[in-house]
């Protein structure tokens, strides 16, 4: 324990992979500890954020000059949903996870009434979705903030549940029936196919680590694959993204339906194994669609290389180990089921998001979390690690263990590249000697 | 977590064959997909005249084109008075406003072409605008609107230099005169931009661009001089309408060098006007041919003197009529028998008296020195169409050619063989062929001279002396033309009335050939001047009072533009008449009636 609470500075440097001389043995004895949950998740999030709003800047420049005359409008509104979203997360981090579980039921009515809304006279048609909401000028989309209500209501209700949850009344009612049934049909009847996939996986998700049977999952399975088989076989336009995903049917954009799809495999070829460097993107200039948005991780992917996609799904990883370490050290079931959640949420939209971009899914059209522009988005994976941080943070022996940090000021200069400097010229000595006897050179 | 580390390796497998392995051909044809290829104009190369004057300038223009598919998406916004941002229009009529308020092209045609377009993308709105207003219309952010650059060629004398310096036709080729016959050293290369682009065709400014530069064409430099140039049309035209003519031609020669310093004919037509008939845009100074008439009289009176037939002073008695070849010659006036000198015929234009010396010199004599003097071939201007002329050679003559030719009918030529004539006794009897380029600037401002030919002596300085004495007295205000007169310089020139061949029946019934040609200072001539008028319908025929007041303007003007100071001293003078009775001296019975060249003959 001791250890740890001397070496509070290594955390962001082991969570990015960097040992720092390190040696393996004590980075794993730090990954085992009570904290490492929490720093994990601080770190990937805070990363992805900026990464995110700096990428945004990148991607949007041309769009944004194009329809505005100003290639800062759409990353400054970007940022001030940043800055809006950092704020409620910290909030929401400081938030004692009793006072989360008491905003379940409030959360789910304020969820739903707000995607209600969105088919009386405040919402907006936009090409053929319904799904947003004019409020003071700005378009508001209630499905992502559905998403943070859906996980918290259900970890409420089946927390409570636990033990009547092998009865399938008790499973259902009224996670499925009437709450979860009623915001997956209104987001369906806005049209919007991604989120509700989301949501669903969600429930699934929530149902699952609270240990409903596995014979459950199997029969909804097969009755789901039979649903979606018969709603793709329907619909012209949904057998022709499952042909140009794996109907190899793709080798120009000119071929109907392939145009996102080879222009985001052109990005990526163009940025190669170490991009084209920061800004340099040609892919932006109107030519992907959606650069800043569903298909960001093209654009990681042209400007910072190999290295930049492959850092944005470790960051995802590492997100996903830190709900993991929550889900199977938390003692509270509400903890357990709030942090799957999230780990359903983000992961499942991330892996939608980025699987689409590099062609092994349907294009199905989810922004990537944390990342892509949107400021409903944005703002509601921000709370949503607000919640994660405030799980975190009650994981036996963690609170204590931060609450004996010296305070806000010395982890923010912890971060001082300085310091890190200093630390790591003084132990290197070491790590050579332990960690990697040959040495690298 | 197994599960989403496993789909996370997956995921990272594919992005390392999407960016690593596979990168390198996928990567080459989205390079493929956005590269594009624009031609780069080469600036065709100006026309200039002696001075660097522009005459044929390419400007840059450019056409404003439009794909209305994406223009129909146009909101036009304005700031409100409270600052908010308002649409105050949309669509195609907004935009066809906007384009409209720039360019001052009809709103309503340019909806029309938004709403009809050529293509289903495609349409052109302004097919010529400046620069400066596409910068504005481009400013305003229509998208779809779009340019294609292209250069115009400007003629900035219009009408007065058109039939010479060409055209440029459909298609950027050039069409007639010199832009034709210059057409290699005044077109560059043309150069390519490869580079690519994104949606809209917009640079991609981080991406690939590779130009190879247009190589601009060459400046052609005339001879000619532009304010004699647009003096002369505008002389030559405001003479052809106030005589009623059908047609004329003018042109300015530098005695020494046979350099044009003006050549034009009216009517003309405007180079910008792509819809006329190449009938209309012939270069009639240098492609008609008519009967020159008196002013070839000097070529006889060259050969006579020459062959010492005659001298200045031969006594001549000209009859009130005579015939020869089975037809009755008479002068243009009539009048009882003159006792005229050698220059006295020559001076008065008398058709007999020109016989009566002429007739002396043999059929082949007297096609040769038309000959000599360069009529019946091109002159070596180098323009496309120039004339040869035609003098029949002759064995196929009629018994009459023989004496027409002496006074200049039964033979055609152009305006710049006549002129030809006149520069030769100006230069000491040496030819000198005209030219109308002077030479070459390329693109670094380099000047290359053109190369000139060189001159060639067709009569003696003795011959071309006494020549100029006489024709001082023609122009003057005792002389025949005193409307061709300059006052404070001396001048020589030579009237001409001729019977006018009607090119639609090839008989003459074409009223007249009116011109008048000559060159001053008498004394160190600098300058021939040609004036011709063809049928002229009012004020009179006469070459003298027709063309002279012309050839006066043009003459003086460019006299007085190169500072050439009058004549001090007073004209040389040559006697005109001579006493029939007066004693020849040394010998006591005979007179100068008694010796005097007289019509003989009788066998009509």
């Amino acid at each position: 324990m001791t250890t740890i609470l001397d070496r509070p500075r290594g955390k962001a440097g082991a969570a990015a992979g960097v040992t720092q001389g390190w040696s393996v043995q004590s980075v794993g004895e730090w990954l085992r500890s009570p904290v490492a949950p929490y720093y994990l998740a601080l770190v990937s999030a805070s990363v992805l954020t900026g990464l995110g709003l700096v990428m945004v800047l990148s991607a949007s420049s041309v769009g944004s000059y194009r329809d505005n005359g100003n290639s800062y409008t759409v990353f400054l509104d970007q940022l001030v949903f940043g800055v809006a979203g950092i704020a409620l997360a910290v909030v929401g981090s400081r938030l004692p996870v009793a006072v989360w579980k008491k905003l379940a039921w409030p959360g789910i009515f304020l969820a739903l009434a707000l995607q209600l809304a969105v088919f009386t006279p405040l919402g907006i048609e936009f090409q053929g979705n319904r799904n947003s909401l004019s409020v003071a000028g700005f378009s508001l989309q209630p499905a992502e903030f559905g998403k943070i209500a859906l996980v918290v209501f259900g970890a409420a209700v089946l927390a409570a549940k636990r033990r009547v949850i092998y009865k399938p009344v008790h499973a259902a009612v009224p996670l499925i029936f009437p709450f979860g049934l009623l915001l997956l049909g209104l987001v369906l009847q806005g049209r919007d196919l991604g989120t509700g996939l989301i949501l669903l996986a969600i429930i699934a998700g929530l149902l699952w680590a609270v240990g409903l049977p596995a014979r459950w999952f199997v029969g909804l399975g097969a009755v789901g694959g039979v649903g979606v088989a018969v709603l793709a076989a329907g619909s012209a336009n949904r057998m022709q993204r499952i042909q140009t995903w794996i109907g190899g049917i793709c080798d120009s954009p000119q071929v109907e339906g392939c145009f996102q799809k080879v222009h985001a495999e052109y990005a990526l070829a163009d940025g190669g194994w170490w991009g084209l460097g920061l800004g340099e993107s040609r892919e932006k200039w109107g030519l992907l669609p959606e650069p800043h948005n569903d298909f960001i991780l093209a654009i990681i992917g042209e400007e910072l290389g190999l290295p930049g996609s492959l850092a944005v799904l470790s960051l995802f990883a590492v997100l996903a180990y830190a709900c993991f370490r929550i889900v199977t050290q938390a003692t509270d079931g509400f903890t357990r089921l709030a942090a799957a959640g999230i780990m359903v949420w983000f992961l499942g939209q991330a892996l939608l998001n980025i699987g689409s971009v590099i062609g092994m899914l349907p294009i199905i059209g989810v922004p990537l979390p944390l990342v892509s522009s949107g400021g409903s988005a944005l703002i509601a994976a921000l709370i949503g690690v607000g919640l994660l941080l405030s799980l975190a943070r009650s994981l036996p022996g963690a609170d204590d263990a931060l609450r004996r940090r010296t305070g806000p000021l010395r982890r923010t200069l912890a971060a001082v590249p300085s310091v890190g400097v200093a630390r790591r010229g003084r132990t290197r000595p070491a790590a050579r000697a332990g960690g990697r006897p040959g040495g690298r050179r | 977590m197994l599960g989403v580390l496993i789909v996370l390796s997956l995921f990272a497998a594919q992005l390392v064959r999407l960016q690593g392995l596979d990168a390198a051909s996928v990567s080459a044809a989205a390079l493929g997909q956005r590269l594009t290829t624009k031609a780069i104009p080469a600036a065709r190369g100006s026309i200039t005249d002696v001075d660097g004057e522009q005459l044929a300038v390419s400007v840059e223009r450019r056409r404003i084109i439009a794909d209305p598919t994406l223009v129909v998406d146009y909101k036009r916004t304005e700031k409100g008075p409270d600052g908010e941002t308002e649409v105050v229009g949309e669509g195609f009529t907004a935009a066809a406003d906007v384009i409209a308020e720039i360019t001052g092209a009809d709103a309503t045609e340019l909806t029309r072409r938004l709403t009809e377009p050529l293509g289903e993308q495609y349409t052109i709105l302004v097919a010529d605008a400046s620069p400066q207003q596409w910068q504005e219309i481009k400013a305003a952010g229509i998208r779809g609107v779009d340019v294609e650059e292209f250069m115009r060629r400007d003629y900035p004398l219009g009408e007065a230099a058109a039939p010479l310096l060409g055209w440029i036709g459909s298609g950027d080729m050039p069409a007639g005169g010199l832009e034709l016959v210059n057409d290699e050293a005044l077109t560059g290369q043309p150069g390519e931009a490869v580079y690519e682009v994104g949606r809209d065709g917009e640079i991609i400014t981080t991406g690939v661009y590779e130009e190879d530069p247009a190589q601009p064409g060459q400046d052609l430099r005339l001879t000619l001089d532009a304010d004699l140039q647009w003096r002369a049309y505008d002389a030559l035209r405001t003479r052809v309408e106030e005589a009623g003519a059908v047609s004329g031609y003018a042109a300015v020669m530098d005695i020494e060098t046979g350099e044009l310093r003006a050549l034009t004919s009216y009517p003309s037509f405007d180079p910008s006007d792509t819809t006329q008939s190449a009938e209309a845009m012939r270069n009639a100074a240098i492609e008609d041919v008519y009967e020159p008439g008196s002013t070839s009289k000097l070529i006889t009176a060259a050969a006579a003197l020459e062959q010492g037939i005659a001298e200045v002073d031969t006594p001549i008695e000209v009859p009130v009529t005579m015939s020869r070849g089975g037809s009755r010659f008479k002068d243009v006036e009539p009048h009882p028998t003159w006792y005229l000198t050698f220059a006295g015929v020559l001076a008065k234009s008398s058709n007999m008296g020109t016989i009566l010396y002429g007739e002396k010199l043999s059929d082949q004599q007297l096609y040769d020195w038309m000959r000599r003097f360069g009529i019946g071939e091109p002159t070596g201007l180098g323009l496309p169409g120039e004339s040869p002329g035609l003098v029949p050679e002759p064995s196929t003559w009629s018994a009459t050619t023989r004496y027409t030719f002496m006074f200049g009918q039964g033979l055609s030529g152009t305006m710049l063989q006549q002129l030809g004539v006149f520069q030769a006794v100006a230069n000491d009897g040496v030819m000198v062929p005209p030219s109308i380029i002077a030479g070459t600037v390329d693109e670094d401002g380099r000047y290359t001279e053109a190369e000139q030919a060189g001159g060639e002596r067709v009569i003696s300085p003795e011959t071309s002396q006494t020549l100029t004495d006489i024709m001082q007295s023609i122009p003057s205000t005792e002389g025949t033309a005193p409307l061709a007169a300059i006052p404070g310089y001396h001048v020589a020139g030579k009237t001409s009335t001729a019977s006018r061949v009607d090119p639609d029946t090839g008989r003459y019934e074409g009223g007249v050939t009116s011109s008048f040609m000559g060159f001053a200072p008498a004394d160190d001539p600098k300058y021939a001047v040609a004036v011709v008028v063809q049928r002229p319908t009012r004020i009179s025929e006469y070459g003298g009072v027709i063309a002279g007041p012309v050839f006066s303007d043009l003459m003086r003007y460019a006299l007085q533009r190169d500072g050439i100071a009058p004549a001090t001293t007073p004209p040389t003078q040559v006697e005109i008449e001579f006493d029939p009775d007066e004693k020849v001296p040394g010998q006591e019975n005979v007179t100068l009636g008694d010796l005097a060249i007289k019509d003989e003959r009788t066998d009509g």
